[in-house]
This record gives C-alpha cells, structure tokens and sequence, in this order.
C-alpha cells in the first residue's frame, strides 16, 4: 500500500461454490486445474500470475464461500485472506443464472470495502433461462464495475483483465455508493461505528461500518478481533445496547439485492421445473436413490476392470520384449534389469490402466454433477450412523486417493464430524489398492473378478460405516451429533470430453510420478533384498529372512513369507505390494504370475489378503497428511493401531468362514 | 399430513405461553408499583414487558407455520422463521432462506430439495423439521 | 409422441428390462446355460432400472409431465449400461486379437443390454428434441 507504484498487482478470485471461479483462474493464469462439478474442489487458495498490457498480476483463487462468516476452515481461509493480506483487487465471481443468492457474498464484500470487480459468469446458462441484464444499470447500482463472461468459452476474459487493471490503478479507497439498510438499524450503525473510530488502531486496520455491523452481527471471529483493544468494554456495552436481531441484517441485504435486481434484470422467471429437477426426482427418490448409486458404482469398477484388460496385457508384453533383450538373468547387473526394472518396476506400471479407466468413469460422475447427489442420498444413511452427510464427499473422493480426500475435509465445518470423517476416510479403497485387487482377483475368481473387486469397496464402505458408529459412541472426544446436512446443487452438466481426460491423465501424472521415485526405489531395494547374498536361492535371500521371520504374525491368516514381506513394504505405497509379488516370484508376465499366485493361495486367503490390504494402514503418504491435518500425533498413532486390529480381526473372520463354507461344501 | 402439528407448535402450546407472559407482566406491573422511584431499574423491566410482548407475536405468526420436512414434492410456501441455533440460522439465512422467502420442494422426504431464490439447496431431514414455512391459500 | 404414449413405452422397456433382469439373477443359481447370461450383479441393476422405468408409470399415463423423469433417468441408465457392454464386447474382441482368449462369440457378446439401448433409443430421441 506504501509505494506509488507496485510492480505487481495482487488479484484475489472469490464466489460462492461452483460459480466457475477455478474455471476463470485457468483463463486467467493459463493453467489447467481439474475444475469440478461439486461444491469444494478448492479447498486451499492456489496462487497463478499472469501478465496484461505489461503489468503483472498475481491471482488467487480462493475456496468457494457463501458468506464471509467462516465456520469451515476452507471459507476460512477465503475470508481472511481479504481482511488481513488485503488484496489489490478483489474479483467476485458471480453466476449469473443464480444471481439472486450470489450478490449476497457481493453486498459482504462492498461492505468490507473491499475492491471489486463483478466477473457476471455463466452468462450462457442466464441467456438460456431468458434472463436479460442491464449491465450498466447493475454496475451503477453497486459501484462497482461489472463484466459479463462466459468462462467455458473464454468470452469477456479480456474485459476482465481490463477492469482490473483499471481497478488497482483506481484503487479508491471510499465508493460512493453504500448499500443502505434501514433507518433504524443505520442509526445503531452509526453508534458503534463513532464509537470504533475513537480507536485508531481499530479504525486504521479495519474498515469502521464493517466492524460495527459484524460486531452487531455478533461474528464470533470479528468479536476476537477486538478484544485487544482499550475500547474493548466499551464497544461491547454499546453493542449489547442497541442489540439488532442479527438475522435482520441478512433479511436486509435480500431485500437490497431485490431492489437492484428488479432495476437491472428482466425476464426472470423461477420456480420451472428444470431438466435437473426431473432428474433429481430420481436420483433423488427415497426408495430409488440409493439402489441407482449403487448400480452406477458397480458400472464403473466393472468399466476400470474390464476395459482396461487388453491394454494392460500390450504394455506387459511389451516389459516382457524388454525384460529378455538381455538375455538370461546369469548376472547381478542383467537381473537387476530382467527382474527388478521390468519384473518389477514394469510390472506395476502395467496397473496404470485400470487407474486410468477408473478416473475417467469417476470425473464423468463428478462433471455431470451427480456426486454431489450421491452424498445426499447417502446423507440418510450417514446421519443415522452418526456422520454428516458432507463427510461423504471426501469418502467419495478417498476412492481416487485417500490424499486430496483428507483435504477435502476441511468443507466439514463441525471439528469432530471432520475428525471422524479423516479416521475413516482410509477405509475408502483408493485407487493405488486397485492394482493388488486386479492381480489376486484376476487369478484367483475368474469370470467374477469384477465382482469381487467390487466387493471389496462394499467392504471399504461397510467398514467406515462401522467404524464410524463405534467412535461415535465410545471415544470421549468424538461424541456428539452430527451438524445437519444442508447444500446447494450444481445443475447437472454433459460432461465435457476435454475436461474428463484432463483429470484422467492428471491423475495418470501422479501415478507416473510415484512409478518413478517411490515404486522404482521400491523395486531396488526388494530386487536387491530378493537378490542378494547373490546366487541363492530365494528361500535364503535377504528378503526371505525377513519374510520368514514376520511370517508367523501373519500365519493364522494364511499368508505365506512372501505376502508378509509385500504388506511389509505395501506400507510405502500400496502398489508395492504387486511389485513385491512381481519380483519374488521371479517369473515374468501377468499369466506366469496369475499362476504363481494361484499356487500361493486358496480364493479364501485370497480374500483374507484383499481385505488385509484395503484395511491394514494408509500410505505413508496419508498418514502424513492425517498428521498435517489434524495437527495431533495422537490420532494418527489411534489410527494406526485400529486399522492394524481391524485388518487382523476382518482378514481372521473372512478365513475361517471361508474354511467352513468350503469345508462344509 | 399436518395431524403433527398441533404437537409442535400447535394453538394451545402457544396459549399456555401466552398464560404464562401475562403472569410475568403482571409480577413485573407489581414491581414497578412498589419500585416506582428507582428509573433505572423501571426502563429495565418496561423492555422485558415488551420482549415478552413481542416474544408472543412471534409465536403467534408462527403458529400458521408448518415445518418444511413435512412438505413433498411440488408443495410451495413462504418461510416464517426457524427454530434452532444460531449456527445452522445463519447458515440457511446466507443461502437465501430469509423470512417471507418463497421455496418450493422439488423432491421430498426424508431429505429436501428445495428451490429458494431459484437456487437448487439440499437439507436433511433434521434441519428441515426447523424450518417453519407457511402453506399457500391457508 | 404423447405422454400417455411415452408412459405405454416406458412401461413396455421397464418390463422387459425386468424380465430379463430376473432371469439373469435366477441363472446364477440354477446353472442355466442361455443367450441370457447368468450374471448376479448385472441381473440385479437390470432390476434397478426397471423400477425405475416403471414407477414413473401412474404419472406419465395420467399425463402429468413430472413422469418424464422415470423415463429420462430409466433412458440414461439404460444408455449407461448398454454402452459399457459394447465396450466390454470391444474389449474382448481386443483380448481374442492378442491370444487372451480362446474364441470371440458375437452372440455371448451380443448381451440384452445392448438390445435394450437400442430399444430406448426412440424415448431417447424424444427427450433429446424435448430438450432442445
């Protein structure tokens, strides 16, 4: 704020969910963030420059937010980042065929006199609707300039980056235009607010109205915010005064935003029942809802499995070719290539296949808007359990990886909802556990591979649910209700090709990057332990020492020496697992090793060892981010500890049913 | 369908907090008389006296209300008020759920889907029974 | 196509969808060997998207146009599922070209879900106009 003139412009992107703010940043920025049809896919602010007519710009974009009151940690960071970094230019990202709600989160932000610039987005969907603006009507009305875009097909993005730079160059600290409440409450107002100036600390850092109808408002954070003034008793006693019922202010700021839009819009039309309503009627219906969920889960593992499969087998054959250029494996160096490098490394990569299918099927779910539904069918359930039905989103994400699902938690606003939902949220069988699920089940089920692969995220869910159930009741610091479900529904959207296999080879990036540094030293390191002391056999390798001396833990289960040593290493990255198998039973090509897997176990241990699996402990990745987020070593060790009990205990009862049932047959 | 409520905010709930009010009025009459000289505490009770006034006309506009959750499906009403705390209060109230806001359910039972200022707002059932809305041409 | 059209149409492609989703279901435990697979999962959503041709059914043919979402999501669904068994047909044609697979049989191929996307395609037709 200091210099005539700064170098770079701080621009901060900020809207309600889902208004196409992320879709705008890439605009903008020119970079390819997976934009998501569901509310909190930026639960963290991402930060992008871009230049304009010579001047740089750096640009925010910021977690999706109704208001400027945060209770969730996501609008959190949204709101606090325009009060206290105090941004240049403040971009408000409003959709514009949803315009009524969304000038609320402008009105908050014109009262923190903050400087913005309208972005009307999603002008397309407005003109569909017979929605007519008056552009300069509505930039007059609220003082600020306003710019229709249409972020899906870079209209208006231009103009945009027009306003702003006009805008910081402006920079005007007060707009002459202020959106008035009624006389009697101005008059409070106006009380508080003489009494703040009087304060110059209070006065200079914050913008006097907007701390005197927060302080009226009773905003929880903004009262924090002053209590380190000398002022403070005497704010307060004012406050206490001239108390105004603080829903007064919202119902206010509606029936502002009424009277702007009744001058600047025509031809509004609400309560049609939408193609999106015909379809939630479904989706929606109370007997229905679920059924249709589930059957739509089971299309899409059925699609990762089974297309995936012929491509699986090119790239396996093409490691075969490699692996045997060599010639026969006499030599530690020709092993370390035949076996490690191509028997083991290639052998994991092959699995990038069905993690690819799998997130095509699942950004076709999220991009038509469906997820979002899911939840709230689902969100009937939960509650009963005890769990908020926005936990559901990060489980649902968990089935990609459990990674980004954990951060996505921070859109639970109730500590202990967010708690309960990280604890289990490793039970949702990422993607990363895929690949082991294929290999066992491939060899082990035949024709119902698919379904037992299926059957193990129905374990995952049932387990969570479970799970859940328990720490509700019986752990001190998780008891208590969930806080109740209420959220806004995209509309439903045709997926765009562009955008699915976007987020498909996004999510094929990250698996290529892992493959590259966690798998192949993984590889390494159990090629070597495999390997070595040279020229004896497996049984009395490194690696055999070490499986035989962990195989009695695991030998109730039925695991031999080589599944204790591939869980051993799984903890790294679940992939590992395979690649354990790959190397050790030292035989190339996906039939080879079905076989090998075939002889190792009976379809019971099979099982037993899918299960063990998807339960026994996250990545270590996760447990690093369940760290991170819950900021407590306790949790994470609690974690830990009943996921290992639980694995033993599901895995144990899976091998004696199982026994029974085919002893019994 | 509305056989519930009387049992929630039914007529002779209401009434019993009207008995109630006016016992409190008439404590707080005597008072007044027997403190007449103390002016500081007089302006107090006199704003209590009214609270207590106001307080009855609130429960009597919403005693026509009908909470959401028993609405289905193409049902329409106005919304009157809430019941329930200031979080989930606010909460509605940014996503447009303001009093004499129409909304209309798209969807019914156990959980919303509800139309309000032409956006699409899911709840669950537990927040929409807090939801007082009343019933067109009633 | 009127509704109470849309609504008879509907009601016929949910009955079939029924009809053969049962008998997928039952081939499972009897053993049967048919052009009808025996296939538990497969059967069971079979019997999902009927419900749900089917339960919009009272409505359409009382003309009320809120009907219109049982066939539309009944339609999506059916889309849905027949298009992954083409897919699923394209695939194993791929695994019998690489050796994988022994013999590529068009009518084991051929599943009633495909058939049955074909026979949405009018109610699918009609939607997609409405839309527009």
């Amino acid at each position: 704020m200091a210099g005539e003139k700064e170098t770079v412009i701080r621009v901060a992107l900020i809207g309600n969910p889902n208004v196409g703010k992320t879709a705008i940043f890439n605009n903008l920025t020119g970079s390819r963030q997976h934009v998501g049809n569901w509310p909190g896919v930026t639960v963290e602010k991402k930060t992008g420059r871009c230049t304009h007519r010579e001047i740089e710009m750096e640009i925010v974009d910021l977690p999706g937010t109704y208001s400027l009151e945060a209770d969730a940690i996501d609008e959190r960071i949204a709101r606090d980042y325009i009060i206290d970094e105090k941004p240049d230019v403040v971009v408000d990202i409003v959709d514009a065929s949803n315009i009524e709600r969304n000038l609320y989160l402008t009105l908050l932000l014109l009262e923190l006199g903050a400087n913005v610039v309208v972005a009307l987005n999603k002008m397309d969907i407005a003109a569909s609707k017979n929605y007519e603006f008056d552009i300069e009507e509505l930039s007059l009305l609220l003082g600020v300039p306003v710019i229709p875009t249409v972020a899906t097909t870079q209209s208006g993005m231009g103009e945009l980056r027009d306003a702003i730079l006009s805008a910081a160059v402006r920079r005007e600290k007060h707009r002459k235009v202020t959106i008035g409440y009624s006389d009697d409450i101005e008059a409070r107002i106006k009380e508080v607010e003489e009494l703040i100036l009087t304060d110059t600390y209070l006065a200079n850092t914050y913008p006097p109205r907007w701390l005197a109808i927060k302080l009226l408002e009773k905003d929880e954070s903004v009262m924090d915010r002053i209590s380190s003034s000398p002022k403070r008793d005497q704010i307060l006693e004012v406050t206490r005064r001239v108390e105004v019922n603080a829903d007064t202010f919202a119902e206010e700021r509606y029936r502002a935003i009424d009277r702007i839009l009744h001058a600047s819009l025509a031809g509004r039309r609400d309560h049609a029942l939408t193609t999106s309503d015909l379809l939630d009627r479904v989706f929606l219906h109370k007997r229905l809802g679920i059924p249709v969920f589930l059957i739509l889960m089971w299309a899409t593992f059925q699609f990762a499995f089974t297309v995936s499969e012929p491509f699986m087998v090119m790239l396996e054959r093409v490691f075969g070719w490699l692996g045997g250029l060599l010639g026969d494996p006499t030599t530690p160096l020709i092993s370390l290539w035949a076996d490690g490098i191509c028997g083991g490394l290639g052998f994991v990569l092959v699995f990038i296949f069905p993690i690819m299918f799998l997130f095509i099927a699942l950004a076709i779910l999220e991009d038509s808007g469906y997820l979002p539904r899911a939840a709230f069918v689902m969100d009937r359930l939960m509650y009963r359990i005890g769990l908020h039905g926005r936990s559901f989103i990060p489980m649902l994400m968990g089935f990609g990886c459990n990674l980004p699902a954990i951060m996505a938690t921070r859109s639970i606003g109730d500590e202990k909802d967010r708690l309960i939902t990280i604890l289990i949220n490793p039970l949702m069988s990422c993607g990363a556990r895929l690949p082991v699920y294929v290999l066992i089940a491939g060899a082990l089920f035949g024709t119902y591979a698919g379904s037992a692969i299926f059957s193990m995220y129905v374990l995952g869910i049932v387990l969570a649910i479970l799970m859940a159930l328990l720490f509700r009741r019986f752990i001190p610091g998780l008891r208590g209700k969930p806080a109740p479900f209420i959220m806004e529904l995209p509309p439903y959207a045709r997926p765009a090709i562009k955008s699915v296999l976007l987020y498909m080879w996004s999510r094929a990036v990250v698996f290529l990057k892992k493959a590259g540094t966690i798998l192949l030293g993984g590889a390494l390191v159990l090629w070597f332990m495999a390997s070595f002391p040279w020229g004896r056999e497996i049984e009395s390798s490194y690696a055999g020492i070490l499986g035989h001396t962990l195989e009695p833990l695991l030998a109730p289960l039925g695991f031999d020496w080589m599944a204790a040593i591939a869980l051993f290493f799984g903890f790294l990255a679940k992939e590992i697992v395979v690649e354990t198998f790959g190397i050790l039973y030292g035989v190339g090509g996906e039939d080879a090793i079905t076989g090998a897997v075939a002889a190792h176990m009976t379809p019971v241990t099979g099982l037993a060892f899918m299960a063990f699996t998807l339960i026994y402990l996250p990545c270590l990745a996760t447990l690093g981010m369940v760290k991170a987020e819950t900021g407590s070593w306790k949790w994470t060790g609690f974690m830990v500890l009943y996921q290992l009990v639980l694995a033993y205990v599901v895995a144990g009862i899976i091998v004696l049913t199982g026994n029974l049932i085919t002893g019994v047959l | 369908m509305f056989g519930m409520r009387g049992r929630i905010f039914g007529a002779k709930k209401i009434h019993e907090i009207e008995e109630k009010v006016e016992h409190i009025h008439e404590d707080v009459e005597h008072v007044l008389r027997s403190h007449s000289g103390d002016e500081e505490l007089s302006s107090h009770l006199k704003e209590i006296d009214e609270h207590l006034h106001e307080l009855i006309a609130d429960s009597k506009s919403l005693e026509s209300g009908v909470p959401l959750g028993l609405l289905s499906a193409g049902d329409e009403g106005v919304v009157l008020g809430y019941c329930g705390g200031r979080g989930v209060a606010k909460r509605l109230l940014e996503l447009g759920f303001t009093p004499s806001s129409r909304v209309k359910v798209i969807s019914g039972s156990p959980g919303l889907l509800v139309d309000v200022k032409g956006s699409r707002i899911a709840l669950g059932r537990g927040i929409a029974m807090k939801i007082l809305v009343d019933l067109d041409g009633r | 196509m009127n509704l109470k059209n849309i609504g008879l149409y509907s009601a016929l492609i949910g009955g079939i969808t029924a009809i053969i989703g049962a008998l997928e279901v039952i081939f499972v435990f009897t053993g049967t060997d048919s052009w009808i697979p025996a296939d538990l999962f497969g059967g069971l959503a079979l019997l999902v998207i009927a419900a749900v041709y089917l339960s919009g059914n009272g409505e359409l043919i009382s003309k009320q146009e809120e009907g219109l979402s049982f066939a539309l999501t009944g339609t999506i669904l059916t889309m849905v599922f027949g298009s992954l068994y083409t897919l699923i047909m394209g695939t194993d044609y791929l695994m019998y070209l690489l050796g994988e697979a022994d013999e590529f049989l068009i009518i084991t191929e051929l599943r009633p879900e495909i058939l049955l996307l074909v026979a949405t395609l009018p109610l699918a037709r009609y939607l997609i106009k409405r839309e527009e």
